[in-house]
């Protein structure tokens, strides 16, 4: 057994050209482990991460370099190993077929079945001693281990033969970590955390001497309404004249102005306007017609950027009051009312770049003489300032909306690695090790943990290698959540209008992965407890029942009864936008 | 011809047949019907120090199993089976002059795949095992 392990641990050191460096599991709180496959995916945020270091990926790197280097020594030494595993398979094989053929059922072994099965044995076994020269290790090796073979069956002769051929891969193995140790390998894995407060290294055991981050759990267990939640209970029947929504897009309310004001650098196009104009009226030329001509089509361009400008500055007046948020329900509405306003901005300075770039195409600037140069540099240059910004907006927007969907977006190359992240050679990189979120401090979902694997080599400013996972932490486990809501219920079986009455829900909420789905859908199951008055004597009666919710609980719609009104009823209601804590069913 | 083999994995403290010496028409006999079986054989030739070791080696690489096919014959007395030798298959030409092999390799078909030379010197187990493997190869 031992000899197999061995031997499939020696045939894996030649078959990792391209796998990756580490392989990463998720260890979540209801004990359920998930292969994370991909570069970028998302966790439970209390979820234990088991990184195994493939040592034979990283090897298999490094030697692709070496020999992409010019090593001639490695090139040969990865042939020899690449034989060596053709001929172990071989034997391999073919011992494991010998040993079947008495192995199987019956009390007879047929010659006939036999005769090649005993040649291909002996062929394999024959192929390799014929490897080695007279005098060998592999030989004296050999002539050692053989006069104990007595009594062990034939088999044991050529498990010999497959050991010396294991030990010999062994060798070639540690003569191939002699050449990378030369040549200046190492090995690094960090792992950040980015979170409101900024991006803060983890530590991770065995490769870094970074001190533990905070303890922190995720609370999930809080089956009660808070403080927040039963005043916003108390006051529901002022319920649409008091409503904030700034809650619902806490998350947008920074980010959507902060698209638009950064994206756009306007003094710096208004400077480049203002030169343009001053340039070209400073302009003395014969070409009089000319200059009037490209006069009065910067004039144009200045009265669209002015539009352009008021545009923006509305905008974003509009997502910093949340204004834009006033006529939807959903992020995914808002999102898409802002990345509509981003098209039309973006399409209005394409109308400027177009108009720009027209004006240099069809002006004869030669007519005008002397100074005809600079004008029309300062066209270009703005030509080139606008076009960058208007891609600059889009860029933005789209990262905006993907922080929405899939949590934040990352500059991994720009993650800063600590002093304090081991440089680990080859030969010295743990085989795994176990990250825990809970040290990752206070979180949030829709924060980040990042995990980099790199390899370096000697000096050089910049990984050989670089492997990046991004992981979006989120509440994945089912959970329980209790929300508030202002509910309308009618009445079954007689002529009633809807009643309107507070109502609160515990809903189920099924395990997901998605954070799309989390942040948008967001389906719960569960129980609803409300108050209505069916008699209208101004005595809330007390009513419950089913309710399923949508769209992140901001609709739940059911049926219920009214004990005090022996009646059942339907109901429809929005979710009051306050914050609520999930509850895990897996968590303690 | 054996075209069966019972299983079994009753081991044998040996599984090395020596040849009477002094009598020839059993040694033969014994001998033929050795060959008459598919076996591996190692057929040790020769009352020597040198020919006793090489086939108490031979033995020892046999695996000792009863059901499988490395077997080995001592014949301390060459000329009592040499009738016998001389009709053997050599397709390989490997023996040219019977009085040069300390010992052959047969094969399940009784074809002579190896020959261990005599020259004074201890065959190694390496080399026995050698010899039972090209035999085995036919």
């Amino acid at each position: 057994m031992k000899n197999a392990i061995l031997l499939f641990i020696l045939l894996l050191s030649v078959s990792n050209v391209q796998a990756q460096l580490i392989t990463i599991t998720e260890m979540d709180e209801s004990g359920n482990h998930r292969l994370l496959a991909e570069g970028r995916q998302a966790i439970d945020i209390n979820s234990k991460l088991n990184i195994v270091v493939n040592k034979n990926a990283i090897t298999s790197h490094v030697d692709s370099e070496l020999i992409s280097g010019g090593s001639k020594a490695v090139d040969s030494l990865i042939a020899k190993l690449r034989v060596y595993k053709s001929f172990i398979q071989r034997l391999d094989a073919a011992i494991q077929q010998y040993t079947l053929l008495f192995d199987a059922s019956g009390d007879t072994v047929s010659t006939i079945l036999l005769a090649p099965i005993l040649r291909e044995r002996a062929q394999a076994g024959q192929s390799i001693v014929r490897l080695f020269p007279e005098g060998a290790r592999f030989h004296r090796r050999r002539e050692e281990e053989l006069p104990f073979v007595a009594g062990k069956g034939s088999n044991e002769n050529f498990r010999i033969i497959l050991r010396l051929l294991a030990e010999e891969i062994q060798f070639a193995e540690n003569d191939l970590a002699g050449l990378r140790k030369q040549a200046g390998y190492y090995f690094q894995l960090a792992a950040w955390f980015v979170s409101s407060r900024g991006t803060e290294p983890l530590h991770i055991d065995g490769f870094d001497e970074l001190a533990p981050g905070d303890y922190f759990h995720f609370e999930r267990n809080q089956l009660y309404l808070t403080p927040e939640q039963l005043t916003e209970l108390q006051s529901l029947n002022s319920f649409f004249e008091d409503m904030d929504e700034s809650n619902v897009f806490e998350k947008f309310a920074d980010v959507l102005p902060g698209i638009l004001a950064k994206a756009i650098d306007e003094e710096l196009i208004q400077a480049q306007i203002a030169q343009v104009k001053s340039n070209i009226n400073g302009l003395v030329t014969q070409a009089r017609a000319e200059k009037e001509n490209i006069i009065a089509r910067t004039n144009e361009i200045e009265i669209k950027w002015n539009v352009l400008r008021q545009d923006m500055h509305n905008l974003i007046e509009k997502y910093t009051r949340n204004e834009g948020a006033t006529a939807t329900l959903t992020k995914s509405e808002l999102l898409r009312f802002f990345m509509d306003d981003i098209t039309n901005v973006n399409r209005q300075i394409s109308t400027i770049v177009d108009d720009i770039k027209g004006l240099v195409t069809s002006v004869d600037f030669q007519a005008l003489g002397a100074g005809v140069n600079s004008i029309k540099t300062d066209f270009t240059s703005l030509h080139t300032i606008l076009g960058k910004q208007a891609q600059d907006l889009l860029g933005h927007a789209r990262e905006g909306y993907q922080f929405a969907v899939y949590g934040r977006q990352i500059n991994a190359a720009a993650l800063e690695l600590s002093e304090e992240i081991l440089k680990l050679s080859i030969d010295n990189i743990p085989v795994s090790t176990v990250l825990d979120l809970h040290y990752a401090g206070k979180r949030d979902p829709g924060d980040v943990l990042l995990v980099k694997a790199m390899i370096w080599k000697g000096e050089e400013t910049s990984p050989v290698i670089t492997e990046v996972r991004d992981y979006p932490v989120m509440n994945a486990l089912p959970h329980i959540q209790m929300n508030v809501a202002y509910s309308f219920a009618r009445p079954i079986s007689i002529e009633s209008n809807w009643k309107g009455g507070p109502l609160v829900s515990i809903l189920y909420k099924f395990k997901s992965h998605s954070l799309a789905y989390r942040n948008f859908m967001d389906v719960g199951i569960g129980l609803h407890a409300a108050s209505y008055d069916f008699n209208n004597d101004d005595t809330p009666e007390f009513a419950g029942g089913a309710v399923l919710s949508l769209f992140k609980d901001y609709l739940q719609a059911g049926w219920g009864f009214n004990f005090n009104a022996n009646r059942g009823y339907w109901f429809a209601g929005l979710r009051i936008p306050i914050p609520t804590a999930p509850v895990s069913l897996a968590g303690s | 011809m054996r075209m069966l083999i019972f299983k079994t994995d009753s081991l044998m403290d040996s599984k090395l047949i020596v040849l009477p010496i002094d009598d020839p028409p059993e040694a033969q006999a014994m001998f033929l019907e050795m060959l008459d079986q598919d076996l591996v054989l190692i057929v040790v030739l020769g009352e020597t120090k040198l020919a006793e070791e090489t086939a108490r080696r031979a033995d020892i690489l046999t695996g000792g199993i009863l059901a499988e096919p490395r077997w080995v014959i001592h014949a301390p007395i060459r000329e009592d089976i040499m009738d016998i030798l001389i009709t053997l298959e050599d397709p390989g030409g490997l023996v040219t002059d019977w009085e040069k092999p300390l010992a052959v390799a047969l094969s399940l078909t009784d074809v002579i795949r190896d020959m261990i030379v005599r020259d004074g010197t201890q065959p190694t187990f390496s080399r026995i095992d050698d010899a039972f493997i090209s035999a085995e190869v036919d």
